[in-house]
This record gives structure tokens, sequence and C-alpha cells, in this order.
């Protein structure tokens, strides 16, 4: 990692001010946090609960007598290490954060790492803590020695498993003493401590060592924190500031900017993602649109205020089909119930088990065509075991806040694909209802319009459901006959072909004529020319990627339900590809774009 | 050996023999270390290029040595991750995220 960072001093702009500081260092994971510093040190962190390390672990041996008992204590700290590691696992934020922690794991559960400190028990006869020390140790100074700096980064990983242990003889899980938007600064930082970190009020991340490719650095970018690597901050003090701001952009860290940079390096960071007000949002005319989040990971659902995201329109729930098994009821509960306290009082799609295709499947399945293969709702139907335990679960969640949770069916062709999910939903409830448990009635049922063999027969299915999703990349692969994975094809894959409007043309008439609600979950909806199309096409509710939110936003108030109308009657107009191009670009030329 | 044995490869190697009841070894000129081991197959840190010997010895090493040749085979891709739970156990899902990407796909 680089070094050579330098440090320099300017005069703050008030009087009284603490001088402000600007420290150099690389950038690792981009964005810009503001908030109160906080300076963690290894040592510091190990007194709060473990004084003395060093000297309670030299020098202590055990009785011959005490050999059986301290192996029997040994089994029951990496047991009950464990049971915290996979509470931290389950509640992942992302598939990066379960993979991280699943090496710590892996780390916990060595074979060899077992069998060293079980020996140094019986034969040296070491006490728990220096076995544990010394063991872990030799392998530390193994790795730190192996001449490959990948391989070095790890050894904080090895060592923050030492501590875990230490920690759990004495009793405990770490506490951090963070309140409010808080900047973290240390050394290094292993990743279990990472995580924990972030789960409190973590705005930034500022440390002294650390490659890009350390797991503190891959895990700040999974989580969206901004970090800054390579900074050598421990002269500058940042514990005696009030305020730390760290631009992850430009690798930068400013310990007491004035208020004017402060405010200058928010606006632009504001202009780049954010989303400070509260704004009704509202065409130039006045019309009212939703923009919602597609969600896989919890994690994921901390921006969504700050974006402005409402509510999620599209969450997916493919990662409960684990690779150590489907979850069970309880935690697919669990899971909407979190993401509906999450979602604060706005309303949350379920889209039913979306596996195949490109997402992977819950059976060894072979397939040459994946995508035309055995997916969504045929798959859901061929497994009704996993539909109805889905379902169940659904139920159960919507029992609390009726009117917030709706389903969504993924992959539908047939009719009779709606109906039979409707009925095994139907039968749940019986089921429900027999043993009393409460759930939402009138729960909204909706399908995902991703085939063009549904969206030609859109005014029976807008009979049958609630709401038609569009989910865009499927249907434009599907209409154009274009795989989006396969590059050679790359320029086949056109959103903009006259076809798929052509298709989202049938889907407003049938909305309209049925009073069925259309929205749009799929890609097309993040890019603000489409998403002001489809205004014109009705669609008043867009869902997307919660960094896309802002700028949609941004575009959607400024125009007119009106010119959104004339815009979407051009592109159903139109033939060929030439036409569409000259309708968006007199679009983007009127609006500045 | 194609892929150097990173930290990715490394725990997908140490995974896959886990699952198995054979006692599973690499050598690397001359030094073995236990191929569940995660602490040991890391400090070999080898390199692309690098020639390893492989030894498994117990009642599956059959089907335990051909789970570890098709990683090597697979250069340690997702594809031979997915297809190598899908053979151990019935129910898994194949796994569509790289280590290091975006969580977020539209």
């Amino acid at each position: 990692m680089k070094k050579g960072t330098t440090m320099e001093m300017k005069k703050g702009t008030t009087m009284g001010e603490r001088l402000t500081c600007t420290l150099k260092g690389v950038a690792a994971s981009p964005g810009i946090g503001v908030g109160r510093p906080f300076v963690l040190k290894r040592g510091e962190l190990r007194g709060e609960t473990w004084s003395a390390p060093r000297e309670e672990v030299d020098g202590k041996t055990i009785l011959q007598g005490d050999v059986e008992q301290t192996l029997e204590h040994w089994k029951a700290v990496v047991g009950a290490l464990q049971g915290q590691y996979e509470e931290l696992i389950r509640e992942a934020e992302s598939e990066t954060v379960r993979r991280v922690l699943e090496s710590q794991m892996m780390i916990l559960q060595d074979p060899e790492l077992q069998a060293s400190i079980e020996r140094t028990i019986q034969v040296e006869f070491l006490s728990l803590p220096r076995a544990i020390c010394r063991e872990i140790g030799l392998w530390a100074d193994r790795w730190a020695s192996s001449g490959a700096d990948w391989v070095e980064e790890r050894v904080t990983d090895l060592l923050s498993v030492q501590d875990d242990l230490i920690l759990m003889l004495h009793g405990g899980q770490r506490e951090y003493p963070l309140t409010g938007q808080t900047i973290l600064f240390a050394d290094e930082l292993a990743p279990v401590e990472m995580i924990r970190i972030a789960r409190t009020s973590l705005k930034g991340v500022v440390l002294q060592r650390a490659g890009h490719t350390s797991h503190a650095v891959i895990l700040a970018k999974s989580l969206g924190l901004p970090c800054v690597v390579g900074v050598d901050w421990m002269g500058a003090e940042p514990g005696l500031h009030d305020v730390a701001l760290v631009d992850g952009n430009f690798g930068e860290v400013l310990l007491s900017p004035s208020g004017s940079v402060l405010k200058e390096r928010r606006e632009k960071a504001t202009k780049l993602t954010g989303w400070e007000g509260s704004e009704e949002q509202s065409t130039r005319c006045g019309a009212s649109f939703v923009l919602r989040a597609n969600i896989e990971y919890l994690m994921e659902m901390d921006r969504m205020q700050h974006q402005g995201a409402r509510g999620v329109g599209l969450l997916r729930t493919e990662s409960m089909l684990m690779s150590e098994g489907v979850w069970s009821l309880e935690s697919q509960v669990g899971f909407y119930r979190t993401v509906l306290k999450k979602a604060g009082n706005e309303p949350v799609t379920i889209r039913l088990f979306d596996a195949g295709g490109d997402k992977g499947q819950p059976d060894e399945v072979s397939e040459t065509n994946p995508f035309l293969g055995w997916r969504g709702v045929r798959m859901l139907l061929d497994r009704p075991d996993l539909l109805q335990l889905q379902l169940e679960a659904i139920l159960r969640a919507s029992g609390g806040e009726p009117g917030r949770v709706s389903v969504m069916i993924p992959m539908v062709t047939f009719l009779e694909e709606i109906d039979c999910v409707r009925s095994v939903m139907r039968n749940v409830m019986d089921d429900l209802d027999a043993r009393g448990v409460m759930f939402d009635r009138n729960i909204p049922f909706g399908v995902m319009m991703e085939v063009p063999a549904l969206v030609l027969q859109a005014k029976a299915v807008a009979e049958r459901v609630d709401f038609m999703s569009i989910g865009t990349n499927d249907l434009i692969q599907y209409t154009l006959a274009a795989d989006r994975g396969n590059e050679r094809v790359a320029s086949h894959f056109e959103p903009r072909h006259p076809a798929v409007w052509k298709l989202v043309g049938l889907l407003r008439d049938a909305s309209v004529q049925r009073g069925c609600s259309l929205r749009v979950c799929g890609e097309m909806a993040s890019e603000p020319v489409y998403a002001a199309a489809f205004l014109g096409f009705g669609v008043r509710e867009l869902s997307m990627g919660v960094q896309e939110v802002p700028a949609v936003r941004s575009h959607l108030t400024e125009v007119s339900i009106e010119e959104a109308e004339l815009l979407a009657h051009s592109l159903v107009a139109a033939d060929c590809m030439r036409e569409v191009h000259a309708t968006f670009e007199a679009w983007k030329k009127n609006y500045l774009l | 050996m194609k892929a150097g044995l990173h930290a990715r490869p490394s725990s997908m190697l140490v995974k896959t023999a886990s699952g198995f009841v054979s006692d599973f070894m690499i050598e690397l000129q001359g030094y073995r270390i236990n191929g569940k081991s995660i602490l040991g197959i890391m400090m070999l840190a080898a390199e692309c290029g690098t020639e390893l010997q492989l030894m498994m010895d117990g009642p599956d090493e059959h089907e335990a040595m051909d789970a570890v040749v098709r990683l090597f085979a697979a250069n340690f891709s997702e594809e031979g991750e997915a297809q190598e739970r899908g053979e151990e156990r019935g129910d898994e899902k194949g796994d569509d995220h790289g280590d290091e990407k975006g969580d977020d796909h539209g």
C-alpha cells in the first residue's frame, strides 16, 4: 500500500475554530461521509474488556488434572464463538459480507488449529488463553512471512479470531461506545469488527494500513461506506476534533473542516447521490408519482430514506434458497418483517422465488437454454413445497400490517399459472384460518410482465390481478430474441426497439380499461428518459436500484404529464430505430440532458 | 495450476475437501499440509504455475479426488463451485455473485 502521506495545516475560517487539517491517503471506497471522529486502537480495544492481556498470557500453565476440564472449556468457547459468527452471518447485508464472515468461521473451525491448541494443552499444559495466543501467533507469523501480499493482508483476520476467542473466554461481546454519526479511525480493522461497527451508525472509515484487497476495504465497498486507507492519522489526533469528513472519491480526510468547506463538499455529495428533503414526488404539473427501491439485502435499505426511495417495489427473495438449504418458515417471516419495519409505513412488494436463468437453481439443473427454461413460476408450480412455504411466510408477515405487503409472480406465460398460484394461496389461507393465524385477506396480488405472450393477453391478465409490473430486462430479451448476457448480440439488446414500446402501449390500454395498476420494476425505470416515457404510458410507480432514485426523481419533477404522453404517443407510432432515436434526442435537447 | 491458489479458491478447496471423510494432503516442494486447513493452504501462498501434489486417503478418496480435481479444472470458477455443490447436495442454489462485485443487479 502506498505510504508517503502528507499533512497540511490550514487556518480555519472562523475565530476560535480548531485548525483544519487535511490528511491524504488512498481512496478505497467511494462516497463522502461526515461524522464525529472515533479512534479505535487495538490495545485500547482489548483493554476495555480484557486488561493486561500479555501478563495474563505469559507464564501460565495448568495442572495435569485440569487438562480434561480445560479441553472442555476450549470446546465450549469455540462453540459459543461459532454461534456468534453464525448470528452475524444470518444477518449478512450482502453476499460479500456473508463470504467474509464465512472465511472467519473457516479459521475458527480449522482442523489444524484445533488440533494444535488441544495438543498444547495436553502435552505442554498451557493455560487456555496462552495456548490460543501462542498457536494463533505461530500461524500469524507464518502467514506474515509467506512473501505474498494477499496472505499477509489476512493476518488481521487471523488475529481477530484470536481476539474474539480471548474475549469469549472472558464471557463477552465487544461493545463499541459509538453514538451518533461516526467516522472511524483505526490502524487496521478486522472484518468482524468492521461489520459489528457498521451496524451502528458508521459514516466512514479511515485506516492507516490495509490494502485494497483487505477484507476491511472489500466490506466498506459492499456496505457503501466511504473509506480512505494508507492515512498516517495518528499525529493529527483526530480524537480531539469534533468533525471529520472522509472523501472516498479523492482519498482525503478533513479534520474540523470549516463550515463553508463542509457545506461545499456536502452539496457536491448531495448532487452526486443524495436526497435531504422530504418533498412530494410530483411532476411539474403536479401529478404525483412514487419511486420505490429494488432490494435484495437488508443493508441496501439503509440508504432508501437518504435517496428518497419510498417503499420496496421489488423484493428479491432468491437469496433464501441458500447453499445450506432453503430458509425455514421462521427465518423467512423474520426477514419480511424486518423489511417491513425498515420500509417505515410504505408498501413492500415481494416477488416469489425467481430462481433460474442467470440466477441459479435450487436443484442441480443443467439446461442448454436456462432463460427459456425452468425458472420463476414454472419451477414454483413444480415445487409446491417451496411455493407453499413462501406464501405462508408472506401471509404471516402481512398479518400485522394489512395493505402493506403485495405478492408478485415471476415469469408467467399462461393465464392458468396465475390461477394455480392463486389457488395454492387460497389453500394456504384456509389452513392459516383453521389455525387462527392473522394475515391480510386482501393481500394485493400481481404479476411480472416479462414474457411477450403474457403482454399480448394483457386485458385478460388485468382482470385477474391487482397490478402488473414490467420486468424490462427479460421483456426486452424475450421480445428481441437477444441474450442480454451475450456480448456479440449486445447491440440487438435494444431497450428502445419500437416493438418494446408497442408492448408497453398494450399494457397501458389494458391497465386503463380494466382499472389495473401498471408499474415498472426493471432496469429501464432507472434511466430518466425512459422513466419519463413510462409516465406517459400511465405508470405512476417505478422501482429501481436505490442509487438510481435521485437522478430519476430529478428528471420526473421537471416534466409534465402532457409532454410525457406526447412522448409515449410518438414512441408507439414509431416503426424504425431512427424515429425512436429522433424522438428521444428531441426530448433530451428540450430538457438539456 | 492455472490460477494462483488465492483466498477465494483456497476457501473453496477447503469447503469441498471438508465435505468428504478422506484425509486430504497437499504437497508443495516437499512441504506437506492438510488440505482441509485454510491456515495451511494460505501458508503455501501458491502462485500461478505452481505444481502441487494432491493426495487423498480414506473410504471416499475417489469421489473426493474427483471433486477437487474438478475445482482445479474449472479454474475455481463460480460455475465450478455451483456444479460442485449441486452434485454434493440435492437442494442447493448456484451462486451468481462474484466476490468483490456489487450486489445489486437489475
